[in-house]
């Protein structure tokens, strides 16, 4: 193989992808990236076997070729290079000269071979999505996934893809997020659901600016999303996903529409003070004012106080302080409207006067107020 | 013992299991599942929630299911339940019921740590039990009213735990709320020792007298322990007099039941005392049809094999149920369908027996060649200081009876004869009888040490020297 390419457009398709190289694996190959050309440039890859990604960026080729080196010390070398056209040429199977004016590398790599085969997905049949909805359905809800592994399943965020309507939701078993998009015109005829390791929405988020059209493909357990200049392919998570319907309260007959921004800064204040393990703040509304308190024994307490549009009959709830503020941050509106039934219910949280056409809702499980 | 026989038999079962699931399955399964116990073919393993239990469930337990017979060489269901006493989570969740939801009775149930396979709807009705069962449903219909207190007796392994058990379910997943609690005597004993010992016996008699319903299994368990009697004396008065239901099973009729204070063994009558009895030959086709219905397996044993079980194995429900999960493995390793051939192949290798078990000449295969019937009788008659003619006779006095009923019952050990043979070589008695008496020799065996050693002395003179018997 024998190349030219900017140091700039190195650099970047080597940022891209750096991020999904496992750091530490068992198999060798996996902490490199596969460097190949292609039609209209150069192609760089990397996977921990569970997610691949790839990028394109336009090269000159002379020879056409492919190797595998070592991910970290190629990203480094082409963000230390020198201003100027990189030329990378392999010696071998093993060895890829990396030579941009005076600098000269010689990196030891592992052949072509070695590096693990894609699954094939294919692409073109399933329809296409827009990066900017894959955008607001991910920022919306990949936080709230669980990061524990007694319940594996929820470790995944649920893309369900219906007749009209497109959604995500994200739950740790705590609290849940969902966001729901209308479609354009059906992408299929009856409604499908991936389980995505939030790891590669995360590459999806990073790959695919917004605005571009990204062709989906699925091929039994894995899922890809591709553009004229990037692809993530992912393994999905085995279903089926719980029946987040269910959980989602209907009848919950008291609700206050708070200030975010307050209510942020006075959660953010209780959360000093609040214990490690639990975050938990105990929130009391009563008429027009929101009271906050914490105690924790061993290290002290706190009280606040807001000014609420509440109705209802007092009420006294408590929660994770960090759960409600995590919430907080990803509402789109200045305003939130929390209901609530009892405390011993979910709660839910949304955006208050929105006028867009997607729909957001967030539910947080209440904490136990022991006596 | 239970618990450790559940850790081998999961180890072995996920062992063979693993090809079968993804590695993200697998872990999944090994590291939210304790094996705790393993009972009735039934492996019940421990999980942190409701959530992963359900989850399990659905996911994992027909598919350990089906691996178990290769992987054990025997059917087993797996089941999945909660660790009761991890302590109640700060932060709630939303996949777990909470427990003052009206889904209350969930926990309840699971509290009750019942058998979910002993419910009315699995259990088969016959002459034998038609009484215990309609009792048991009236209980469960309306408690505390009629049938208060139901005393059910009977043989080992007929159903009176299911009985008792089903009561329990119907009445704990019906609304009102009813305090209801179900435990073997032995654990009524072994609480009410830790009551005392702890000094906790406002709380103990807060547990059992505070009831609607208290369901006490195995009651002659309390013979000879009379604390325990007198405790369960008030407990059973509190709970008489304000109305509340009762339902105990033991091995026999009350009165029958030695070292139990007076008081109590009247009380046990002051309801209804039903008996449940060994099925017949018809009855017992029923249940191992139902058996096989609830396992999903309706199709798996042809008819004719059912009737061949039910009319060669005489023994209790459980012997039964035992014989059809010894043949299902038996085919499923012989990789064959479920034939008559094969099922007395698979009952003899198994040591099942199965009278009637003719050879090409027409002689009893495992019979000894020189030992009739006739030796029987009279080895029994030495034994017993009487007569062959006395055991042949017609006569009812308890000193001939007696020694009938063990001759019979070696008879159809050591000869494997049929019934209707013994019936005629015994004065022309009916099949049923010999049923009958055979069943009243087992029980004196267990109740009574002198007929125990008289009929194994019978039996190991039988068994040795039969020529020298012929001499005779």
């Amino acid at each position: 193989m024998r190349i030219t390419i900017s140091r700039e457009k190195l650099q970047e398709s080597l940022s891209a992808v750096v991020s999904s190289v496992p750091s530490k694996s068992t198999l060798p190959v996996l902490a490199n990236v596969l460097v190949e050309t292609v039609e209209r440039g150069l192609r760089i890859s990397a996977t921990d076997l569970d997610i691949a990604v790839s990028v394109q960026a336009p090269a000159d080729i002379e020879v056409q070729g492919a190797i595998t080196v070592p991910a970290r010390k190629l990203h480094e070398i082409s963000r230390e290079l020198p201003a100027g056209p990189v030329h990378l040429h392999t010696v071998g199977e093993q060895r890829l000269n990396v030579e941009c004016g005076q600098s000269k590398f010689r990196l030891l790599g592992l052949p072509k071979d070695e590096f693990p085969a894609f699954p094939v997905v294919a692409f073109g049949d399933r329809g296409v999505v827009q990066s900017s909805d894959l955008h607001r359905l991910i920022g919306h809800t990949a936080f709230a996934v669980s990061v524990e592994e007694s319940r594996p399943i929820l470790n995944g965020v649920l893309w369900e893809l219906g007749q009209s309507q497109q959604r995500m939701v994200a739950t740790n078993g705590h609290r849940l997020a969902k966001f729901e998009l209308p479609l354009p015109q059906a992408s299929a005829s009856q409604v499908e659901q991936f389980i995505i390791p939030p790891k590669a929405l995360e590459q999806v988020r990073k790959l695919f600016p917004e605005g571009e059209e990204i062709q989906l493909g699925h091929a039994e357990n894995h899922l890809g999303f591709q553009s004229p200049i990037a692809s993530v392919l992912t393994r999905l998570i085995e279903g089926p996903y719980p029946n987040y319907e269910q959980v989602i309260p209907r009848d919950n007959d008291r609700s206050a529409v708070v200030n975010r921004a307050n209510l942020t800064s006075a959660l953010r204040r209780m959360a000093i003070v609040a214990s490690d393990q639990t975050h938990r703040v105990r929130l009391s509304f009563n008429t027009a004012i929101l009271r906050f308190s914490v105690q924790t024994p061993d290290l002290g307490e706190a009280q606040d106080e807001m000014a609420v549009d509440y109705a209802g009959d007092p009420l006294e709830i408590g929660f994770n302080g960090m759960y409600l503020l995590e919430t907080l941050r990803y509402m789109p509106t200045d305003e939130v409207r929390i209901t609530f039934k009892n405390p011993e219910r979910a709660a839910t949280i949304e955006p208050a006067s929105w006028g867009d056409s997607a729909k957001y809702l967030c539910l947080v499980m209440p904490l136990r107020l022991v006596d | 013992m239970s618990a450790s026989d559940a850790a081998e038999k999961w180890e072995r079962l996920v062992t063979f299991a693993r090809r079968r699931l993804t590695d993200h399955a697998f872990h999944s399964l090994t590291t939210s599942s304790t094996p705790a116990t393993y009972n009735g073919g039934v492996l019940t393993l421990l999980v942190p929630d409701y959530f992963t239990a359900k989850w399990n469930e659905e996911k994992f337990s027909g598919e350990l299911a089906s691996c178990a017979p290769q992987a054990l060489g025997h059917p087993l269901a797996v089941k999945f339940e909660i660790q009761e006493d991890r302590p109640q989570r700060v932060q709630m969740d939303l996949f777990i019921e909470h427990r003052s939801d009206a889904l209350q009775s969930q926990t309840l149930q699971r509290s009750l740590k019942l058998n979910p396979r002993y419910t009315f709807e699995n259990f088969v009705v016959g002459k034998s039990n038609e009484l215990a069962a309609a009792a048991a449903s009236a209980v469960a219909e309306v408690p505390g009213s009629v049938y208060n207190p139901l005393f059910i007796y009977g043989p080992t392994g007929l159903g009176k735990t299911h009985l008792m058990q089903a009561i329990g379910h119907a009445i704990s997943s019906a609304p009102p709320g009813r305090r209801i609690r179900y435990l073997p005597a032995e654990d009524f004993t072994n609480a009410y020792i830790d009551a005392i010992q702890h000094r906790s016996m406002q709380q103990f008699r807060r547990q059992f007298r505070e009831l609607d319903v208290l369901l006490v299994d195995d009651i002659h368990f309390l013979r000879g322990k009379e604390a325990t009697q007198e405790e369960f004396h008030h407990t059973f008065n509190t709970l008489y007099e304000a109305g509340r239901q009762i339902v105990m099973t033991s091995d026999r009729a009350p009165s029958e039941i030695p070292g139990i204070e007076a008081r109590l063994v009247g009380r046990f009558q002051w309801g209804t005392v039903a008996n449940i009895d060994y099925p017949d030959a018809e009855h017992r086709t029923a249940i191992l049809q139902r058996k096989l219905e609830a396992e999903h397996l309706a199709h798996a044993i042809p008819h004719a094999v059912l009737e061949l079980l039910s009319e060669h194995n005489q023994g209790n429900v459980r012997d039964l149920e035992g014989a059809v999960v010894t043949l299902l493995a038996f085919a499923s390793l012989r990789k064959q369908p479920v034939t008559i051939a094969l099922a007395h192949e698979a009952l003899r290798i198994r040591g099942i027996p199965l009278a009637n078990q003719l050879s090409t000449d027409g002689t009893h295969k495992n019979a000894h060649p020189s030992l009739s019937i006739a030796q029987v009788q009279t080895t029994v008659a030495a034994i017993w200081n009487t007569t062959p003619e006395g055991l042949r006779s017609k006569s009812r006095l308890r000193l001939l009876t007696l020694p009938r009923q063990a001759a019979m019952l070696l008879c159809r050990d050591l000869l494997r004869s049929t019934l209707t043979e013994i019936g005629i070589a015994f004065g022309g008695r009916d099949h049923s009888t010999v049923i009958h008496s055979i069943q009243r020799a087992e029980l004196e065996a267990t109740r009574d040490t002198e007929f125990q050693t008289k009929l194994a002395t019978a039996r190991s003179i039988l068994s040795v020297v039969p020529e020298q018997l012929a001499n005779n």
